[in-house]
């Protein structure tokens, strides 16, 4: 019985990128840090307590860039589900499972910061009023999304059943939206949003500003390293059936 | 808890769950890369 | 694409009809949910009269999603799925026609259970025109999402439990809407009630078509 040579392990070969990095990340990177640290120094001590909202205005600084970055990303993945439908490349296909991912993180965040101004103003973490209730609802659909994506298939399927929920979810966004809005709109007195006072301004609409664009430069860097992490677990799985194909030419050639 | 507590549970929970979701994403980036070659390693 | 469109849909009544699931199974099941409610809800305080619409639409959900597994299970475990890919047959066609008999079978069923609310929960139906319109356009758009990821799911050996999943939370505006709806139309106020039959309108025809586009490569990768 003779060895098999493995193929050349990247120690034995050092040029190449170390992990997802590049220099692009690092300026989005930089950013983010200088608008992290903006967001912390005006949106917790700076600013001061809003009129209406009064504390509470702080969380508002934590809500709106979440739930902003987690719609832009199911936006991202719904193109990226119709993109691949068309043209059946890998590109659109990590790109939506990426960005429904980070979709998904952010929204419960959302939530969590939601429920938690909630219990601030109303006294309980949860009341069904829209916001809420809509999020919940969109939560749910997209941990379904992926737990499609994480059924073991080949590249394929997997692609095609993660961008028919894709756009099946997204379809249904703005009819939850509505059907929500109707039912609970009408019967609840401050909802997460309408409280903002349309007139904010000097150091809280700054707050607020910095806190959004923070959140869109992390979101713009989370997607680059998570669409490589993506293409490289593609490439890694390349790599174990090569080696299998390697492997079995090899004991073939001997018989 | 009081208002405060609340508060910075929330820029915990958001911060904390975000940069925690980030340093998975980033760890498994390096770890997948040790295991790909390394004209592979970048879609572009 | 019609004419396949109808084939499959005789195809599937006649399946229906030999097998007798939805009579003999989802039915029974249907109504046992409604028992449950009643057990759940102490009748005599005036909760299940106040739920009846509510109550009335999860148990149609649930019997859905039943009704959909059954549906694009049979299909996919004797192969029958490949055939009609290979038949040749416009996937918009199948679609269709699944959609259709998925419509037949449900609204059968909401039948039964009207009767079934009616004489457990001693409702009256008042407002019978909105009524209808409501259960029939929150049956399609029930079918034509429901056929959608009855298709995507029927190979997998977990959709039992991913259908569910995957169904209920897409479902939410439906049962909303359907509920409203049905709880305006019982008490006679049906000129608010149409808003809520519009947007069932809505969400219909917006999973038909997605579902008329989406098959072909359903069938084809799923």
């Amino acid at each position: 019985m003779t060895t098999v040579t493995p193929s050349p392990r990247p120690s034995e070969a050092p040029t190449g990128p170390r992990g997802t990095g590049s220099r692009g990340t690092k300026v989005l990177g930089g950013a983010a840090l200088v608008g992290l640290a903006l967001t912390i120094v005006y949106g917790l001590f700076i600013s001061p307590p809003d009129a209406q909202l009064g504390e509470t205005i702080r969380i508002i600084y934590m809500h709106v860039p979440t739930v902003v970055v987690a719609y832009v990303s199911f936006i991202i993945t719904a193109v990226s589900s119709a993109m691949y439908l068309w043209k059946r490349t890998e590109f659109w296909d990590l790109l939506g499972s990426s960005a429904a991912e980070i979709g998904v993180v952010f929204f419960a965040v959302t939530i969590v910061d939601g429920a938690l101004w909630g219990k601030i103003t109303w006294g309980v973490f949860w009341r069904w009023e829209p916001r809420l209730t809509t999020s919940a609802v969109l939560l749910l659909m997209y941990i379904g999304y992926l737990a499609v994506r994480a059924i073991p298939a080949d590249t394929r399927t997997r692609a095609t059943r993660s961008a028919v929920i894709g756009l099946v979810a997204v379809v249904n966004v703005p009819i939850v939206h509505k059907a929500v809005d109707w039912w609970r709109g009408l019967h609840q007195g401050r909802t997460v949003l309408s409280t903002i006072d349309p007139e904010m301004g000097g150091t809280q609409l700054f707050a607020m500003y910095a806190s959004l664009a923070t959140g869109l430069v992390v979101f713009a860097w989370l997607l680059i390293h998570r669409f490589r992490t993506a293409y490289l677990t593609e490439r890694a799985a390349d790599v174990g059936l090569d080696d299998a194909i390697a492997q079995r030419q090899a004991e073939g050639a001997e018989k | 808890m009081s208002t405060t507590g609340y508060i910075v549970l929330a820029w915990v929970v958001t911060f904390g769950g975000i940069g925690g979701y980030a340093a998975a994403v980033i760890r498994r980036g390096r770890k997948l890369s040790a295991q790909v070659a390394p004209e592979r390693r970048r879609w572009m | 694409m019609i004419r396949d469109a109808w084939l499959v849909l005789v195809k599937d009544l006649r399946l229906e009809r030999r097998a007798k699931v939805g009579l003999a199974q989802v039915l029974p099941f249907a109504v046992l949910v409604l028992m449950l409610f009643a057990f759940a809800l102490d009748p005599d305080r005036g909760v299940l009269e106040r739920a009846t619409p509510g109550l009335f639409w999860v148990a149609v959900l649930f019997s859905a999603v039943l009704t959909l597994q059954r549906s694009f299970g049979v299909e996919a475990d004797d192969g029958v799925l490949e055939a009609l890919r290979l038949s040749g047959m416009s996937p918009a066609g199948i679609y269709l026609g699944k959609v259709g008999a998925l419509t037949l079978q449900l609204l059968v069923l909401e039948c039964v259970l009207a009767l079934g609310v009616a004489v457990f929960y001693g409702t009256v139906f008042r407002g019978i025109g909105l009524l209808v319109v409501i259960a029939v356009l929150a049956t399609v758009g029930i079918a034509a999402s429901g056929a959608v990821y009855g298709a995507l799911a029927a190979r997998l050996r977990s959709r039992d439990t991913l259908l569910p999943l995957l169904m209920l939370p897409l479902l939410a505006p439906v049962l909303i809407s359907a509920t409203r709806g049905f709880e305006i139309g019982l008490e006679r106020q049906a000129t608010e009630g149409w808003s809520w039959a519009a947007l069932l309108g809505v969400f219909a025809l917006a999973y038909l078509s997605l579902g008329t586009i989406l098959f072909r490569p359903l069938l084809e990768d799923a």
